[in-house]
């Protein structure tokens, strides 16, 4: 379906914030869901890309979907050169988000794994569970969000991989000192919410085995239909495998095998 | 004059050649969201094998120019859970339903077509060859006319079901395989199943899929499969469903007027989930300008 570009706004210079006017007869989106976009006609690039909903609000009752990505490939750059009013070919929401029921959550994101934790961050606000952010990438120019994120209550640390903002390294180190500092009741009560690249969710199922932390990761793998249709977009489990567009793209960290390759 | 759009394949009639191909809308059901399936003249269910299939490790596609490569491996919930949970709600739709099917061995083909003949809402059975027979050190069913044969041989003495056989176009001529299975007596053909091919991820220098060589669909391959479909429309007597990068109707017409009966569309419904609803209103706007009262008239039109 077409559904119009309502604002577009560059974040920083690999990153576009889109924002789309949601129709009213669609379902809301749920934190942790993704949509299915195209730019062009043809049939190259052959498939759709999927986009986490990054953030979802409602301006004088009428919804927005606001998508965050970084410009990489074809995609990507027509979207970034969307301008309000054009339309956007949209299918969605897909897949299975994140379940917000612990008494805290801590948000961890490498790069643009940001994008589905920010709309998680807008809903935890409105309930006053407390949150805190751990945000990691290349330099300072992938982190995302921040001051939005300090807006809406969560305390936020940054570790980039040169240095140029925030403490310098991964940002698994931040998140695992904080767990260290835990008592065992406040441990028992945080819940993760990880997106990010392989290594640093494998890093974070990790982390978590050790603190005996609950986690929830979202995955992010070649995607051709977003609907269960290709089978194509499978993870490994114990036992076998599980589509990350109907099954996840959330999943508890404990439901996949973090060892396969 | 609105066209006549039915078809027919053996025994099976259809009320237009527009399907759509297996593995690529899971049972159908799936596809309900964006157009209703009984408005098409088959839906072509995933390849059941008799018991369920995990399928193969991931990374299990990629993408190519203007098309893809999987090597899904076949995953399927078997015989017994579609039969259960998935044929009901497709005989309750009222869709016409073609179920593609898969066996390691002559005597899982045998076994699968004898359970699935005679079931209420199966219309047709579309046997896939292009998977290894174990029996023989994995070597595919379906590049060699002989192995060809003896399974559609076996299947045809299990069903009464019109029968399908989906040909790999992995063979030096396809109208070998293609006469085996017309005289083993399958009442249509369907091509083509993908082409083999690989890619290669040059950063890491891994190949892209996990089971390295996959199946290559899309636009990219469609003019081989008009190619094939010709071809077997010169040499063998039996109606040919054309399968292969459908993307439009113009694509359908391609295939229709070389000379198949029926078109299959696969890898399109991953990002157009109801462009069938605009193929088949290609075709009968096309019929309805070229003045052919049955798309029948069409097919195999080519001048040449």
């Amino acid at each position: 379906m077409l559904l119009k570009i309502r604002a577009a706004r560059r974040l920083t210079e690999d990153f576009q914030l889109l924002e789309v006017d949601w129709p009213a007869g669609l379902p809301e989106p749920l934190p942790g869901q993704f949509v299915m976009v195209r730019t062009r006609e043809g049939t190259d690039p052959l498939w759709r890309r999927p986009l986490g909903v990054h953030d979802f609000r409602r301006v004088r009752g009428a919804g927005v979907l606001s998508l965050l990505f970084q410009i990489v490939g074809p995609t990507t750059h027509d979207l970034a050169g969307l301008a309000p009013g054009a339309p956007l070919d949209l299918l969605g929401p897909h897949g299975r988000g994140f379940k917000i029921d612990a008494a805290e959550i801590w948000l961890v994101s490498g790069g643009r794994g940001v994008a589905p934790l920010f709309y998680v961050a807008r809903l935890l606000r409105r309930t006053g569970v407390p949150c805190r952010a751990f945000l990691g990438g290349r330099s300072a120019g992938h982190i995302l969000r921040e001051r939005d994120l300090v807006r809406f209550g969560c305390r936020v640390e940054v570790a980039t991989d040169d240095g140029s903002r925030g403490r310098r390294g991964l940002v698994t180190e931040p998140l695992e000192h904080a767990l260290s500092r835990l008592s065992a009741r406040r441990r028992a009560a945080v819940m993760l919410l990880a997106c990010g690249p392989h290594g640093m969710l494998k890093a974070v199922a990790g982390i978590v085995a050790v603190h005996g932390v609950a986690a929830q990761v979202s995955v992010d793998p070649l995607m051709a239909c977003g609907r269960g249709l290709c089978l194509g977009c499978t993870v490994a489990a114990p036992g076998g495998y599980r589509l990350a567009c109907q099954h996840g793209p959330v999943f508890n960290v404990r439901d996949l095998d973090w060892d396969a390759r | 004059m609105t066209p006549d759009l039915k078809v027919r394949i053996g025994a099976l009639e259809l009320p237009n050649p527009v399907l759509l191909a297996s593995g690529t809308c899971g049972y159908g059901l799936e596809m309900m969201p964006h157009g209703n399936i009984a408005g098409l003249g088959a839906v072509v269910v995933k390849g059941l094998s008799l018991l369920p299939s995990k399928g193969n490790p991931p990374p299990r596609i990629v993408e190519t120019p203007s098309g893809m490569l999987n090597s899904i491996g076949l995953e399927n919930i078997g015989l017994e859970a579609f039969l259960a949970d998935k044929l009901p709600k497709l005989r309750h739709l009222g869709a016409r339903v073609i179920v593609n099917f898969y066996g390691g061995c002559r005597d899982d083909y045998r076994e699968l077509a004898a359970r699935l003949d005679g079931v209420e809402g199966i219309h047709a059975l579309e046997m896939n060859i292009s998977c290894p027979n174990v029996e023989r050190g994995g070597v595919l069913i379906g590049q060699e006319p002989e192995e060809v044969h003896k399974a559609v041989a076996a299947v045809r003495g299990a069903t009464r079901l019109p029968l399908l056989v989906k040909l790999t176009p992995n063979v030096t001529d396809i109208r070998l395989t293609a006469r085996a299975a017309a005289e083993a007596g399958a009442d249509g053909l369907t091509l083509i199943n993908t082409l083999q091919g690989m890619a290669v991820d040059v950063e890491t220098r891994r190949p892209s899929l996990a089971r390295i060589v996959g199946g290559l669909s899309g636009p990219a391959i469609r003019p081989v499969a008009v190619r094939m479909v010709w071809q077997v429309r010169q040499a063998i007597a039996l109606p040919i469903i054309g399968c292969g990068g459908i993307w439009t109707a113009r694509d359908a017409l391609e295939f229709l007027i070389a000379g198949a009966t029926a078109v299959q569309l696969g890898t399109v419904n991953f990002t157009h989930p109801d462009r069938w609803i605009d193929v088949l209103a290609g075709i009968e706007a096309y019929l309805d300008r070229h003045k052919f009262e049955h798309v029948t008239d069409l097919i195999g039109s080519l001048e040449s």
